[in-house]
């Protein structure tokens, strides 16, 4: 049901059970230009959020 | 002495232009555009013309950026290195190029001069070789991202983001 009204679509129960199990390929971010700019931009949120709250905290 | 951290800071610039911009005309200019070359037959000139040069002028604009960063941290070296107070977001950058600098001489490079001929490779170990070498300039362009929000506001700008 939550699913129907996320994608619009009319899902039953096996489209949904196909959705979690089928294999999909997993894609490398690195294979794109854009992958590999947007893991680089959460990278520095990460490492922001790393810095400012483990490294320097309490300082 | 005063001039010193002057002249590095010059040249670290000055290579790391070179350093990062080759890297960029290498993932977002030269990749793609070997593949639509091979599909014409006209790659080799790119593989025999141009990507030597680029990867000369590559991968030692790397080691003089990070020779004339050591340099312009002096004695802030350890401390940036050990990211303590004060060092700790340069110290971050410090270590991004660091990694970078590692991949350009032990994944890139070896792999490149398998893939442009310079070394003895089968087929095999030239496609694993371009794999490897492809994910590595990848990765570099990845960090390249982080590098330069902590190498450009390391120092100067630390209070604006709270660092």
């Amino acid at each position: 049901m939550l699913l129907n009204r996320l994608f619009c679509a009319n899902l039953n129960t096996l489209d949904v059970q196909r959705f979690f199990t089928e294999k999909r390929p997993m894609k490398n971010p690195l294979d794109s230009i854009s992958g590999t700019l947007i893991s680089g931009v959460i990278l520095t949120l990460v490492l922001y959020v790393f810095l400012k709250n483990f490294i320097l905290a309490g300082v | 002495m005063d001039l010193l951290p002057g002249f590095a800071r010059w040249i670290h610039v000055w290579a790391g232009i070179t350093w990062v911009g080759l890297l960029y005309y290498f993932n977002f200019v030269q990749v793609p555009a070997l593949k639509e070359a091979a599909a014409d037959g006209t790659a080799a000139g790119i593989t025999r013309h141009v990507a030597p040069r680029a990867l000369l002028w590559f991968r030692w604009a790397a080691v003089v950026t990070w020779l004339a960063g050591a340099a312009l941290l002096g004695k802030a070296f350890v401390p940036a290195f050990t990211l303590q107070e004060d060092y700790a977001a340069i110290g971050v950058g410090a270590w991004l190029g660091t990694i970078m600098l590692f991949n350009v001489w032990v994944l890139i490079w070896p792999n490149q001069k398998k893939i442009l001929g310079m070394v003895p490779a089968g087929d095999a170990a030239k496609a694993r070789a371009r794999r490897v070498a492809f994910l590595a300039s990848r990765t570099n362009t990845m960090l390249s991202v982080p590098m330069i929000f902590f190498m450009t506001n390391g120092l100067t700008h630390r209070a604006i983001f709270g660092l």
